[in-house]
């Protein structure tokens, strides 16, 4: 038994347990397409408006105003540009969202990693531990702590991973556990490949497929978490807009200016709905 | 499982409460300034007197030290007071547990319905209309951000077509019950159109794993009636492990939905959240957290005797 014949099994199971991307359903597809048109409104809509995000019509302040030729979606009670807010909201809510599920799913797939790999009180501890954090009500606990910090936009992420980051460890885990007495694990390691490389470079590739379906999931509870809480005003702090702080300026309006309230609810809808689609897709596709 | 499997079960959960407790403990004293920072932005409040007061609460001593007192106090029912109203934290949340259990158990009794119906009308119908029909709502309901569900349905009934009131339990004076009620619609039915949700995807793939398991067959070649097979025989095995989905989602409710009730001005456990949030009342948001993780647990418990009494093979 030689190295190459070890790489190639490696490069076999790797490539088949992928998501197969021209067989990918339709939901997969629309749901890609609608956040790519998401992420190109967020990326370059504050780029082509004329009005930046914290800039007030003087003729404007005061009330809120009705869409105009001017103002595609009205302007809020401090004369800025609606949409303009709007487009520039979704660069921190979209970016909030994608850092903490990507920060969330990589910190859970090394602790499940290492948990499913080490055994032992390793992995006990760990599992308690991610038990204590699956019976602490998420949203309540995420509110004191951002009330506490009065979070940044890169504490909100570290904070929103930090609590989003379990399901994912338990999903690694379990993955490594099973993979962890495949052949060609053993044959690794009869080669004297180390711990380290053989979960990286042998057990991993075979969970991409998982991991990616448990990242993408992640992706609509961080955005959700961080439009709830700035919603409730712990999270992103004005005058920086997000979807949810926008929405939170929008309520009290809700009789006299409806207007503001259904864009960036609207948004994060289509967020989390195309990320959804997406998510089912895979885990359906695989 | 039996009296004494349950008791054995309850002591096993000790070290996951001693475990969460130490995290909430932590979480206070991650504060900066630890719990009295509150005072720190009083100007009527000398340094000299916040030393007293640190001295008074035991905040001078370790942490260690500190933790098995608060631990101690906890265990005794002794959950300290409100900072914002000076009267005792158990006392502040049981007047707000009964709105929240109100609008909890008819949200998801509305819930458990529509999913037992949904889940199964899908699940029988797979790849036809309903069946689309019945995934594409539920993956609205999964998208939808209940705030901004709530806020919609807000304008639309009370502020266009004036049916119902937007926020509140009661109208002010009168509580007639059918004004409670009108104040219980929209609230309700957004927190059981998210809860749903979750539910019918659940109960309809579990549904339709078990039409393709050969008892389904036998039952059909037994003569049985399609409706029978369906709801005696699949939905009967494809309610178990939902079990402990729903039992998850009910313990929620102890801590309050928080958002539904903020959105709707439901005065239960989520906006007493909310309020101490706004006043900085950790006692009250560290009792709060608290209760909420100890139904976690026993709601945990709670699903797997019903599991048990569900499914023979459970019964350990």
């Amino acid at each position: 038994m030689d190295a190459a014949l070890i790489a190639t099994d490696e490069v076999g199971t790797r490539r088949r347990r992928l998501p197969r991307l021209p067989a990918m359903r339709a939901g997969v597809r629309w749901g890609l397409g609608l956040l790519g048109l998401l992420l190109a409104l967020a990326i370059f809509g504050p780029l082509v408006s004329p009005y930046t995000y914290d800039e007030q019509a003087q003729a404007l302040l005061g009330l809120p105003h009705a869409p105009s030729a001017a103002h595609w979606l009205g302007t809020d009670e401090l004369g800025r540009d609606e949409l303009t807010r709007l487009l520039y909201g979704g660069r921190i809510s979209l970016s909030i969202g994608l850092a903490g599920a990507v920060v969330a799913t990589l910190f859970g797939t090394a602790v499940g990693a290492l948990a499913g790999y080490a055994g032992g009180w390793v992995d006990r501890v760990t599992m308690r531990l991610t038990d204590v954090m699956l019976s602490i009500p998420a949203l309540p606990l995420v509110l004191v702590v951002a009330g506490m910090i009065r979070p940044t936009p890169t504490l909100l992420v570290l904070l929103i991973a930090g609590l989003i980051w379990t399901p994912s460890a338990r999903l690694v885990r379990a993955q490594v556990r099973s993979l962890k007495a495949a052949d060609f694990v053993a044959a690794a390691r009869a080669l004297g490949v180390g711990p380290l490389r053989i979960v990286v470079r042998h057990i991993l590739p075979n969970a991409v497929g998982a991991i990616a379906v448990s990242g993408t999931i992640a992706v609509g509870g961080a955005i959700l978490l961080e439009s709830a809480l700035s919603f409730l005003g712990f999270g992103i702090q004005p005058p920086t807009p997000s979807w949810g702080n926008l929405l939170q300026k929008a309520q009290p309006w809700l009789v006299t200016a409806p207007w503001l309230s259904l864009p960036p609810g609207a948004l994060i809808f289509l967020t989390i709905l195309a990320v959804n689609l997406v998510g089912d897709g895979l885990r359906r596709g695989r | 499982m039996s009296g004494r499997g349950l008791f054995a079960r309850l002591l096993g959960t000790i070290p996951l409460m001693l475990g969460i407790s130490a995290v909430l403990f932590l979480v206070i004293h991650l504060a900066p300034g630890g719990p009295l920072d509150v005072y720190a932005d009083n100007p009527s409040v000398t340094p000299e007197a916040l030393k007293r007061i640190e001295i008074a609460y035991g905040l001078d001593r370790p942490w260690p030290e500190q933790y098995v007192k608060w631990l101690r106090a906890m265990a005794t029912g002794d959950w300290g007071y409100s900072i914002r109203t000076g009267r005792p934290v158990l006392r502040e949340i049981a007047e707000r547990l009964p709105p929240t259990l109100e609008l909890g158990l008819v949200a998801m009794s509305i819930a458990f319905v529509a999913a037992v119906a949904l889940g199964v009308a899908a699940a029988a119908n797979a790849g036809r209309a309903v069946d689309r029909w019945v995934t594409a709502v539920t993956l609205g309901g999964l998208s939808i951000p209940v705030f901004w569900l709530g806020l919609m349905l807000q304008y639309l009934f009370s502020v266009r077509l004036g049916w119902l009131p937007s926020a509140g339990l009661e109208a002010i004076g009168g509580s007639s019950f059918g004004d409670r009620l009108a104040h219980l619609v929209m609230p309700a039915s957004v927190l059981a159109f998210s809860t749903a949700a979750g539910w019918t995807r659940y109960l309809r793939a579990g549904t339709i794993d078990a039409l393709a398991q050969d008892y389904v067959r036998t039952a059909y070649a037994k003569g049985l009636s399609r409706r029978r097979v369906l709801f005696a025989h699949a939905f009967r095995n494809a309610i178990v492990p939902a079990v402990a989905i729903i039992a998850l989602d009910l313990a929620g409710l102890i801590s309050g939905a928080v958002i539904t009730e903020a959105v709707f001005s439901w005065p239960g456990i989520g906006s007493l959240f909310v309020e101490s949030m706004d006043g900085r009342d950790y006692p009250v948001l560290m009792g709060i957290l608290m209760m909420g993780s100890v139904a976690v647990i026993l709601a945990n418990i709670l699903a797997d005797l019903v599991q048990a009494a569900l499914d023979p093979r459970l019964r350990g």
